[in-house]
């Protein structure tokens, strides 16, 4: 449990959210403008910030920019509170520095899981030192979104180190793996949940958003000069050789070595967990499909090859 | 943003109040309290507007098209 700061112009709104945080075991400061939230954030260091967007004068995302801009405040969580469907709000929100999203109105316990989960990380990221720190909360701030993805993120940073050991990479190439697994689907905090967690076939604009994940992942990480070898497996660990991947359909050579060895691992991963829209497969069938994979021109059959010697070497 | 969204979000912003306190209340009324079904008539007729207001500004995305495991994110 912990203190949260509460940051709305409609009083109603903040007293719902008050007497719902309260009555799950939070402290509440609330605040009913931007300036306000700021000088507030200074003075009470709370664990989490709960802030609508929508408010005159100093907007959501003009008080989270300030928020984050300021060193004793830099690492608290900010949520943003927007409209249901606005896309737009949540890459404005990302630039401004927001760590996750709600949408209104919203569902009471997926509210209080978030908060909760949020202040879980908040307390964990005090431990660790702020570079360190910002990329696990990134990263860890995804997974909580989605129940499904439990620990995808520690599975592929330990398939792509052991796969780009097995190559022979050096030190940097492999410590870019390891960041890589935690950061290469870092770009989802920009997609709605309705698209993230439908669990239905995505329609045409869906998919296409969906997509923008890792364009966007690839800017997140643009802010940061120690990513540089991670941004390349972030933007194109989707790729496919036949150049029929995304974001830029890049073909063969042109798709960087450490984001075609994420790509393999990605989907060998993907195969074998539960997602919201499909049933875990066994180990043998996303053999069979990494290798029709290959096959098809997608991936290279090397690279495939080594990484299944390791599977039935390493994972019985 | 346009008028309209401004109106629409005002509009679900008071609906999810009603919604919300509605929905405090039940939680802390025991399950005997004779106003109950009253407050239970709030949460439901604040629900069926949300619904309404989301009838009348239906999200843009439509159709429909299938989904594999090629489209795994
Ligand atoms: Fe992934
Ligand atoms: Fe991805």
């Amino acid at each position: 449990m912990g203190v949260v700061l509460v940051v709305d112009d409609i009083e109603g709104n903040a007293r719902l959210l008050a007497s719902l945080l309260t009555a799950d075991g939070h402290s509440v400061r609330t605040a009913a403008n931007g300036a306000d939230a700021v000088r507030l954030a200074l003075s009470v260091h709370p664990d989490l910030v709960l802030m609508d967007v929508m408010m005159p004068e100093v907007d959501g995302f003009e008080a989270c920019r300030q928020i984050k801009g300021q060193a004793a405040t830099r690492l608290t969580p900010v949520v943003l509170v927007t409209a249901l469907t606005d896309t737009d709000d949540r890459i404005r929100g990302i630039d401004a520095g927001a760590d996750d999203f709600l949408s209104k109105p919203f569902n009471r316990h997926e509210l209080l899981a978030r908060v909760r989960s949020l202040l879980r990380l908040k307390r964990y990221t005090d431990d660790l030192d702020t570079a360190e720190s910002v990329i696990v909360s990134l990263a860890l701030t995804i997974e909580a979104r989605d129940s499904n993805t439990d620990g995808h993120c520690q599975r592929l940073a330990a398939y792509a180190v052991s796969l780009g050991r097995a190559l022979g990479l050096d030190e940097d190439d492999v410590a870019a793996l390891e960041r890589g697994g935690y950061l290469h689907d870092v770009g989802k905090v920009g997609i709605p949940d309705a698209v993230l967690l439908k669990p239905g076939p995505l329609t045409d604009d869906e998919f296409a958003l969906m997509k923008q994940h890792t364009v966007i992942g690839d800017r997140l990480c643009g802010e940061l000069r120690s990513l540089r070898k991670v941004r390349p497996i972030v933007r194109c660990h989707h790729e496919r050789l036949d150049g029929t991947g995304y974001p830029d359909g890049l073909r063969g050579d042109a798709i960087p070595l450490l984001a075609q060895l994420m790509g393999i691992v990605d989907v060998f991963d993907a195969l074998t967990t539960v997602r919201p829209y499909k049933a875990a497969l066994p180990r043998a069938r996303a053999v069979e499909e990494l290798k029709a994979e290959a096959a098809l021109g997608w991936r290279r059959a090397d690279l495939v090859g080594t990484f299944l010697s390791l599977v039935e070497r390493d994972l019985p | 943003m346009m008028p309209d969204d401004k109106r629409r979000h005002d509009f679900t912003n008071h609906l999810g109040i009603i919604l919300g306190f509605a929905e405090v209340l039940l939680t802390n009324m025991s399950p005997e309290d004779a106003r109950r079904s009253d407050v239970e008539e709030i949460r439901k007729a604040a629900t069926a507007a949300l619904a309404l207001l989301a009838g009348m500004f239906p999200d843009p995305i439509t159709n429909d098209t299938q989904r594999d495991s090629r489209q795994n994110p």
